[in-house]
């Protein structure tokens, strides 16, 4: 299990400054908070249901670019040599994805908290809301992580964008099952459809399926990836 | 008998995504390597020596074929962790060195104290201990080249699978490197390396292989390879330079060569001529001429050098 840890945190490491970057997005928001926010809530609460839309977008980015950046640049020929299969190191990798983004979440978790729990926004459901997305973003990664073992990151990140999109616009349609089948607009559909009265609920059951598609596309990423040969780059 | 590295008629394919493209990397290729000595990997560029590499480390799989590395199969997970591996035009993580070790060496299955004596052993055994507390990113590309080598030696492997190792190195760099590869040998190590640099493997190495298009067109000790199988130099002195055929005078000495089987008459003629002889021995000629002769051989399509003796 260190190796999968030290992967992880190796990347976590990389993307400092991507996070960096994020994070000041949620600053941003705490300054809209500090500006005034009796005057207009609805704002701080638009950006919380945009960084939440945002957020599952950054786990499409880190998944689709995780393994090819390394192959890309050959480091993976020094990590993929030591001791560890290909499962723990993508295992490591979206360890590493979760790592990131949980603390994007986390920030944003906080912000949401101070900014917008003193107009009555319900900070348990919150919490649980910061949970889900946490998951809906993981869940993204992992697909898009399977599908960038075997396809270019852009088209890995169009393949994740049908897939979890159709199941989306099914459920949008009406269709309440499709919710479950990738359910990452399940996940986010009440953080974007959140109101400052607190009548917004996430079906717990949502986040365990969640869960359980996040291992099973860890399990298909890793099955394709030992199988395929490394594509690094020509010196 | 357990070898370091065992391939047994591999053939190995590049397909194109369509499959209507394929690229053949390796031909039915064969070759082992004993354990503790230094085997020198010589091919021109597109001959598959790094494709070999590649399917030894597992990370790609053979069309046709197997092969073992230490007793286990190619991509073995444990089997790994007594190799060490340093790629052609190495990239490492932009950490600082001392960290990018440690992490290297933790993947490698070392922690705590063992994990920071072998992180220390490595950097000092490449010359790069004063810079540990700096960032790899800050470093120029032999120093980076110095820092996969000591990733590979981290975790005391007892096979050094190295491509290129020395291909950005400084001659002062290269003879520290030379040194470190014997006494990895001395320590009862193998070392497969792969080289352009012929004169280094003719330093280093006890056992080379030469590829070409994929193929093995010779194997053998470096003595067996370069020695001529037809011609002897004969170091004459007390005779005249006019009395043998396309001589040369070295001080008062005449040195000449003749085919084998005409080494008795001339032994005897310099007898007759009241000479002595200083010495007999055979010519040899340079692994540069050998691999030219070899590679030009086969892209030209004539018939392959006969094999040395395979083990």
């Amino acid at each position: 299990m260190r190796p999968v840890l030290l992967i992880a945190r190796n990347f976590a490491r990389e993307q400092r400054w991507p996070l960096f970057f994020l994070l000041l997005w949620v600053v941003g928001w705490a300054v809209v908070g500090l500006i005034d926010p009796e005057r207009n809530p609805d704002d701080a609460l638009m950006i919380f249901r945009q960084l939440a839309v945002y957020s599952v977008t950054f786990g499409v980015f880190f998944g689709s670019s995780a393994v090819q950046a390394d192959q890309r640049s050959r480091r993976v020929l020094a990590v993929l040599s030591k001791g560890i299969s290909r499962a723990q190191y993508i295992l490591g990798l979206l360890m590493g994805i979760g790592f990131v983004l949980g603390i994007f979440c986390l920030c944003m978790g906080f912000t949401a908290t101070w900014l917008l729990g003193r107009f009555g926004f319900q900070i348990g459901t919150l919490w649980f809301g910061m949970l889900a997305l946490w998951t809906a973003c993981l869940l993204t990664s992992s697909l898009t992580l399977s599908f960038s073992t075997f396809l270019p990151p852009l088209f890995a990140a169009i393949a994740t964008g049908t897939l979890a999109g159709i199941p989306a616009l099914l459920a949008f349609r009406g269709d309440a099952i499709s919710k479950f089948l990738i359910p990452v607009y399940g996940l986010v559909e009440p953080l974007i459809a959140a109101e400052l009265v607190p009548k917004w609920q996430i079906r717990p059951s949502l986040v365990l399926i969640g869960w359980v598609e996040i291992i099973l596309f860890w399990m298909v990423a890793s099955w394709i990836f030992s199988r395929r040969d490394l594509a690094v780059t020509a010196e | 008998m357990v070898f370091a590295l065992e391939y047994e008629g591999i053939t190995k394919e590049y397909r194109s995504w369509s499959g209507r493209r394929r690229i053949r990397a390796l031909q039915n290729f064969s070759l082992t390597v004993e354990c503790g000595q230094i085997f020198g990997f010589l091919g021109p560029n597109g001959a598959g020596k790094s494709t070999a590499i590649h399917l030894a480390m597992g990370f790609m799989r053979p069309s046709a074929g197997n092969g073992r590395m230490l007793g286990m199969s190619f991509g073995h997970v444990r089997t790994r962790r007594r190799v060490g591996f340093l790629a052609e035009n190495v990239a490492l993580y932009h950490r600082r060195a001392g960290s990018a070790i440690r992490f290297y060496g933790g993947l490698s299955g070392l922690r705590g104290g063992a994990l920071e004596k072998a992180a220390h052993a490595a950097l000092e055994a490449v010359d790069m201990q004063a810079e540990s507390a700096r960032n790899l990113a800050q470093f120029s590309r032999g120093m980076v080249q110095r820092m996969g080598l000591a990733q590979a030696l981290v975790n005391d492997p007892e096979l050094l699978i190295l491509d290129e190792p020395t291909s950005a190195l400084d001659p002062a760099a290269r003879v520290a490197v030379r040194e470190l590869l014997l006494r990895c040998r001395n320590q009862g190590k193998t070392v497969f390396l792969s080289s352009h640099l012929l004169s280094e493997v003719e330093l280093v190495c006890d056992r080379v292989a030469i590829l070409n298009r994929g193929e093995v067109v010779r194997t053998g000790t470096l003595s067996d390879m370069l020695e001529t199988t037809d011609r002897v130099e004969i170091v004459a002195q007390g005779i005249p330079l006019s009395s043998v055929t396309e001589g040369i005078m070295d001080g008062s000495r005449v040195r000449f060569t003749v085919t084998k089987g005409g080494q008795r008459t001339s032994i005897e003629r310099v007898w007759a001529a009241g000479g002595e002889i200083i010495s007999v021995s055979p010519v040899r000629r340079s692994l540069e001429l050998l691999f030219l002769e070899l590679t030009r051989a086969n892209s030209n399509g004539e018939n392959r050098a006969p094999e040395a003796s395979e083990t």
